[in-house]
């Protein structure tokens, strides 16, 4: 990991060494303009290199607090024994090395949008023509009494992938057979639709083989979720009864949590004590979008569709998990599609020219076993001034379908984990 | 054809420079119909879309520039013909065993996908 203060050490040795040579590249650099990124997911990593390779004149400084990032994405196939940890975590060398993106290790703390400055929890402060702002999600601690920071530790979210995941695979290989696992799933809008019944999945598929007489109870406060028909037809498939889902009209909504016995109150006052408990709690944006003033009331980030441009302060653009842009999902894949979007606005931007218009795609893969796959696809444009679906295209995977287009989907789940981080971290396949 | 007259002009202005003459000579008599027409000087005044924004979406799942690591298949420095073919049977539903394809290929307009196809096709493997 090279430092920041490293970085231009050297570029001011280079400098000093070989004025020549350096001026010019000095002199390129500042006029191209400075990029400021925070969060080096799926969103701010993308728009990292995508800005770079538009126009690698352009200063691209990347402030993320942890040395590796760990995806979400196929964090649940960690959780089902299918995967080991370190390959869901990802490094910046191709960032810095290759695209010459200058990596700052750090919590970012603060916005001054009038003065165009970042402030880093060491107190120093960074200049920027543009701010990409990708920060994902918080949890929202008072959304349910009870759980609380101090909860997680006990009855884990791990709705970010890093300890809490640890946590949670470490308390289901404790977990003897026989156990009921209860996963508490959040209403709408929250990260990764489909994430918390490929979750389940998966984890049905562990107990199948380690833990047979194992239960698993989804505790919803929707009466719907993603892919519902694809993922209730493949649970009974591959599972049997071992999995039951409880909806919000079922008294599904959690409205207590005891994390000390493992114990959560639903709506209508019944108690469920678990073996395992996993509260995926409501969300927001991450803490620097509402440090940055780019929040509305209800904690998300309005953006302009064209460019992903804050409704609210000019020159912060936002993507991914943090944003309203609806009808596409808060997925990996939209951030980075969002990423590649903001990057031709911004690159557009700072040499004058109007940013081309915006495409983008999704494509959610879930895995319902290691060889039973389901998808759902999208693609999306802006029509007077909104992102829309467009029509025709786009849907699930088809209800009748042959267990070889299942295990394709699965196969191409993997290809799609394989290639997305190659794309955006440089990442090779595990 | 006007659309794909657009698009390749665009792309053509910004990204690639004189890498674009292979496939030029390709669409060389379409081009100098739309020469002769004027529709190159309306298509550099309404430069909106890019086909290289437009392409974007394609590496989450073929990797970056279409060079995939993994099970999905590389589609970069294929042939044009081909990529357009395939795209436009993907969308029409026309090939067996799809999975996905016909999804994603009814998202787009057929000057779009030719676009597209030209861009994947002049992209080294």
């Amino acid at each position: 990991m090279i430092s920041r203060r490293k970085v231009i050490k050297s570029a001011a040795a280079a400098f000093a060494a070989t004025p020549l040579l350096s001026m010019p590249f000095v002199a390129r650099a500042q006029t191209a303009g400075r990029v400021v990124i925070v969060g080096g997911g799926f969103g701010g990593a993308t728009a990292a290199k995508y800005i770079k390779r538009r126009n690698p004149d352009i200063a691209v400084t990347l402030v993320e607090a942890s040395p590796r990032f760990y995806t979400c994405p196929f964090s649940n196939l960690y959780l089902g024994g299918l995967r080991d940890f370190d390959s869901i975590g990802h490094s910046f060398d191709e960032l810095t090395d290759t695209y010459g993106v200058e990596l700052i290790t750090e919590w970012a703390e603060g916005v001054d949008g009038d003065a165009h400055t970042l402030t880093l929890a060491s107190g120093e402060t960074l200049g920027y023509d543009k701010l990409l702002l990708s920060p994902g999600i918080d949890m929202r601690w008072d959304g349910i009494e009870g759980y609380d920071e101090a909860a997680a530790e006990l009855a884990p979210h791990a709705w970010k992938a890093g300890p809490q995941t640890e946590l949670l695979r470490s308390q289901l290989e404790a977990m003897d057979d026989g156990g009921l696992f209860i996963l508490s799933a959040p209403a709408d809008p929250f990260r990764c639709p489909p994430g918390p019944y490929e979750r389940v999945s998966l984890i049905a598929n562990y107990f199948k083989e380690s833990k047979p007489s194992s239960k698993i109870l989804i505790l919803d406060s929707k009466d719907a979720f993603s892919k519902q028909g694809l993922f209730q037809a493949g649970w009974q498939e591959l599972y049997g009864d071992m999995i039951e889902w409880v909806s919000l009209s079922n008294d599904g909504r959690v409205i207590r949590v005891d994390a000390e016995n493992l114990e959560v109150e639903t709506e209508f006052g019944e108690i469920h004590r678990a073996d395992v408990l996993n509260v995926i709690p409501p969300q927001k944006a991450g803490f620097i979008a509402e440090a940055a003033g780019v929040t509305n009331e209800g904690g998300w980030v309005p953006i302009n569709p064209e460019t992903f441009e804050s409704q609210q302060v000019s020159d912060i653009y936002v993507v991914g998990d943090a944003t309203i842009a609806a009808p596409m999902p808060k997925s990996g894949f939209s951030a980075n599609a969002q990423g590649k979007v903001a990057a031709s606005a911004i690159v557009a931007a700072l040499t004058g020219e109007e940013a081309p218009a915006p495409s983008w795609a999704n494509t959610c893969y879930s895995l319902i076993g290691p060889e039973y796959g389901i998808s759902v696809a999208g693609v999306y444009r802006v029509e007077n001034g909104e992102i829309i679906s467009v029509e025709g295209s786009g849907g699930v995977s088809p209800a009748e379908a042959d267990a070889e287009f299942r295990a394709a989907e699965a196969r191409y789940a993997v290809g799609w984990y394989d290639a997305i981080t190659q794309d955006i971290w440089g990442s090779q396949p595990a | 054809m006007r659309a794909l007259h657009q698009l390749v002009v665009h792309s053509h202005d910004r990204k690639r420079g004189d890498t674009f003459l292979m496939p030029w000579d390709k669409i060389a008599l379409a081009l100098a119909g739309a020469l002769a027409t004027g529709v190159l000087m309306t298509g550099a005044a309404q430069a909106q879309t890019d086909a290289s924004v437009l392409a974007g979406t394609c590496a989450n799942c073929h990797g970056t520039d279409g060079n995939s690591p993994g099970a999905i298949p590389s589609i970069a420095g294929l042939p044009f013909e081909y990529i357009l073919e395939q795209l436009l049977a993907f969308k029409a539903d026309e090939v067996p065993g799809t999975t996905i394809m016909g999804r994603i290929a009814k998202g787009y307009s057929d000057e779009e996908l030719e676009a597209l196809a030209l861009h994947f096709s002049e992209i080294e493997e």
